[in-house]
């Protein structure tokens, strides 16, 4: 039965995408004919969002690119999205891990395409998010986008957990105020954004069951299995297979695929290169690409977050060696330490400050450097002991 | 995400004196008490009269004393709660309606309609409030409750103290509305009947009173349900109030009946149905109906009401949408001006000063909410830091010799002294940080370590 109702997802998906793509392939026209009336082309800036969320994806850098597209007047924001969740320096993480919990990441990015636009620019730009991948947190960011476009390989989602997250600790009632909080959040951005808010249930409640069908292009979701031909199943209250896992196909929770999305409404077209994807915003033969910095902010971003990152385990190490030696020295020589060491820590206080954003728990975890607050005892500690050593 | 912890130990003990029913009385009893003050009658949507003493009338938003349960309380009525409003310039109270046996309400000074806030010594001196309010622009101001991230905790950052602070600087600056604006994700139980206190007996009595909802969580959500007058933010969400401590453990027994009991009290505050509270509280369903007429019925299961609110097992929460399709919030605003409509404002001047980063203009009240949290938050980050230094320097001294004692002695007081002034600022500080009373903060804390110093200090003398 439901091998069945995900072929006909599949055919219908594919037949819906080929009527859309024709409106697609008018809509540009019809744009370009209005747009052709105006003496001035559209400002269009460009920016590239790639990297691990939380990390390199993350509020400072996009807002300052933000800030240079409106400074240099942009009436349009293209966001490529392109997240890859990673444990560490070289480990990957799947892309289905439940990720839930980083919304609370994500909402420290996502009002600076909201509040902040409207707060900051004199006109609201048009913001679109092109997404390749948008796992984790990053799964978030394109709700609060009335334009999203995806790639053909796109995929959204690996926010599942809502319900199972907090697995048996305490009491259940508990529980379930964590999920209802998170979910409400959640389910906030997408209303926000003009998004069925049932879509990021099925993205995040494990066995949550959804199916749509359309009336007059436009999808209703309905919260039960589909009951005709012409409804199709996206969640389901059965267990995934590690088959349909890898490969993501889940069905107890979803994940956008361009398809998918496009068929529900949450995509408006799909492309593949920059030239497409203007055409289909209508843009193609009337717009300005602006010169902007955003790819010197973001790349300069991740390579600055990256040196602190090597340059606080190298101070800590440094750190760790002279407290080795600390008691075998005359006074002139402990004292002379301990002044480094409190340097050691002031370096390492700094980057760990500066970078605090993209210095999360799991990267201190993953790194064992703990918390800034633990250095400045650390050093208040040291002042102590210089305070009592006698020559 | 920080998971809060609503304290049930502060939680005072009460008494049953009121019963859920005080909410379906409150729109239906007419004032039971016959005074010279002004009179006004209200014919709500639905058909019925609502009668009693004017207290105020800005901009279709009508305040009247009336009596539930033969209380007094004064109500608020917005124009589209009501299809006509009628001055009564006889104020005798129609004898049919009124129990022969009704006791006569005490009439607050402060709640009569010239009550107002006083205007400014420069504005020309006018007879009548309410033609004063009437002959100029409304002046609003948003005040903060949290303001996310790391300063939104009820209890260390949101706190009836500065609030109650800064009502003077509100009516110095001539404010007739107040629009809370709540960024908290909750926080400590004992703190939620102050500020219910401060926001229903002292801001809805002086100006029209607001809550713009953007993340209302656990005490924060039960913090705002004494207003009445309820805006969300389109992403916004209200509810999930369930108390608990430690290990995700839920509070239970007599101290979660306390905590129920005192949510239906705020909710008559509120003039809220008490079953949306209860919903958010413990894992009760929650449907509802509206009427043609737009009157919501509430019911606590999943089947009564064609909207279902709540299924069962779960714990409530409102998003934007499901707060205005059962009329808990009166609307839905991203910006001031999308409030100031939803608030069927026509004119309204936002009073402050803009500052960049902040999207409304930062009133004097408001910097003031600022500060306290600025203040707080140094306190907070650097209190840990104190303490380790000062148990470190202790242990240090009871090892070393009179000369390193002396020293560490005089690192440990400092250390001391900033944990006090620190307490001094916020009080609620002794019980998150140090688990103490703040009134039996220095009886357990201060004078134990100050004697601990003294000793330190004596053994060098010998």
């Amino acid at each position: 039965m439901l091998q069945r109702i995900g072929k006909a997802l599949t055919s219908l998906a594919r037949g819906t995408l080929a009527a859309l793509v024709g409106v697609a392939a008018i809509t540009p026209m019809v744009a370009r004919a209005q747009t052709g009336d105006s003496p001035t082309p559209a400002r269009v800036y460009y920016m590239e969002v790639t990297g691990e969320f939380g990390y390199e994806i993350t509020q400072t850098p996009i807002r300052e690119a933000m800030r240079d597209a409106r400074n240099q007047g942009a009436d349009v924001v293209i966001v490529k999205l392109d997240s890859t969740p990673k444990i560490g320096e070289y480990e990957k993480l799947p892309d289905d891990k439940q990720s839930f919990d980083e919304l609370f990441r994500a909402q420290e990015i996502l009002p600076i395409f909201t509040d902040e636009i409207r707060r900051e620019w004199t006109k609201k730009p048009r913001i679109v998010f092109w997404v390749k991948k948008a796992m984790g947190g990053a799964a978030f960011m394109p709700f609060v986008a009335p334009e999203i476009y995806m790639t053909s390989d796109a995929r959204m989602g690996g926010v599942g957990g809502i319900g199972v997250m907090l697995g048996s600790t305490g009491d259940e009632v508990v529980r379930q105020k964590q999920y209802s909080l998170r979910m409400a959040r959640a389910e906030g951005y997408l209303i926000a954004g003009g998004y069925d808010p049932k879509i990021i249930r099925a993205m995040a409640e494990p066995k949550y069951v959804l199916s749509y069908r359309l009336e007059g292009g436009r999808p209703v979701f309905l919260e039960r299995l589909p009951e005709r031909p012409d409804e199709f199943v996206l969640t389901t209250d059965e267990d995934d297979s590690m088959e349909a896992v890898v490969r993501g196909q889940t069905r107890s929770v979803l994940t956008l695929t361009a398809d998918t999305a496009r068929a529900i409404g949450v995509s408006k077209g799909t492309a593949d290169n920059f030239d497409d994807l203007m055409f289909q915003l209508g843009l193609s033969r009337n717009h300005t690409m602006i010169q902007g910095r955003a790819a010197r902010i973001l790349d300069g971003w991740k390579r600055d977050v990256e040196i602190a990152s090597k340059e606080i385990k190298k101070r800590l190490e440094e750190f760790s060696q002279g407290a080795e030696g600390q008691g075998a020295n005359t006074y002139d020589a402990r004292t002379q330490m301990r002044g480094k060491q409190i340097r050691q820590i002031d370096e390492i206080i700094a980057r760990l400050t500066r970078f605090q954003e993209a210095f999360g728990p799991r990267w201190h975890g993953v790194n064992g450097v703990p918390p800034v607050s633990q250095f400045r005892i650390l050093k208040e500690q040291i002042e102590l002991q210089q305070l009592i050593d006698k020559k | 995400m920080k998971l809060h912890q609503l304290k049930t130990k502060l939680a005072s003990a009460l008494v049953r004196t009121l019963s859920v029913a005080v909410i379906g009385l409150a729109l239906t009893l007419p004032a039971a008490h016959a005074d010279a003050a002004a009179r006004a009658k209200l014919t709500l949507k639905d058909g019925s009269v609502v009668e009693g003493e004017l207290v105020r009338e800005v901009d279709g938003l009508v305040w009247l004393k009336v009596s539930v349960n033969g209380k007094e309380e004064t109500k608020m009525f917005t124009s589209s709660d009501y299809s006509k409003f009628q001055k009564i310039e006889d104020s005798a109270t129609p004898a049919a309606t009124t129990p022969a046996n009704a006791p006569k309400p005490e009439t607050k000074p402060e709640s009569k309609p010239d009550s107002q806030p006083a205007p400014a010594a420069s504005k020309p001196a006018q007879s009548d409030s309410q033609t004063r309010t009437a002959n100029r622009v409304p002046r609003a101001a948003v005040l903060t409750l949290g303001e996310g991230g790391d300063k939104d905790m009820v209890g260390i950052y949101v706190m009836a103290k500065p609030l109650r602070d800064a009502i003077p600087l509100l009516k110095k600056d001539n404010i007739d509305i107040v629009v809370f604006r709540v960024n908290s994700g909750g926080g400590a139980l004992l703190e939620i009947q102050k500020l219910s206190d401060v926001i229903y007996d002292e801001y809805r009595k002086n100006f029209r009173t607001v809550a713009w909802i953007d993340w209302a969580i656990s005490a924060a959500a039960m913090t705002s349900h004494c207003i009445e007058e309820v805006y969300m933010t389109p992403e916004g969400a209200y509810g999930a109030c369930t108390g608990w401590f430690g290990q995700l453990q839920a509070v239970q027994g007599r101290g979660l009946e306390e905590v129920l009991f005192q949510m239906e009290k705020i909710s008559a505050r509120g003039n809220h149905d008490p079953q949306i509270m209860r919903a958010m509280q413990i894992m009760e369903p929650l449907s509802a109906t509206v009427s043609d007429r737009g009157q919501v019925q509430f019911y606590n299961d999943t089947t009564s009401g064609n909207i279902v609110l709540n299924p069962k097992g779960r714990v409530f929460t409102f998003t934007s949408q499901t707060a205005e399709a059962v009329r808990f919030s009166s609307g839905t605003a991203s910006t001031l001006d999308e409030l100031a409509k939803a608030m069927n404002l026509q004119e309204v001047e936002w009073v402050g000063v803009k500052k960049p980063g902040f999207a409304w203009p930062i009133c004097a009240a408001e910097q003031m909410q600022m500060d306290f949290r600025d203040k707080t938050y140094k306190d907070e980050q650097s209190l840990d830091e104190y303490r380790i230094t000062l148990d470190a320097a202790m242990q240090m001294a009871a090892q070393g010799d009179d000369e390193r004692k002396a020293k560490l002695a005089g690192k440990a007081r400092e250390a001391m002294n900033k944990i006090i002034s620190a307490i001094n600022n916020n009080p609620n500080l002794a019980l998150f940080k140090f688990n103490l009373y703040p009134d039996r903060f220095r009886e357990e804390w201060i004078e134990p370590t100050e004697k601990k110093i003294r000793e330190l200090l004596k053994k060098e003398k010998k």
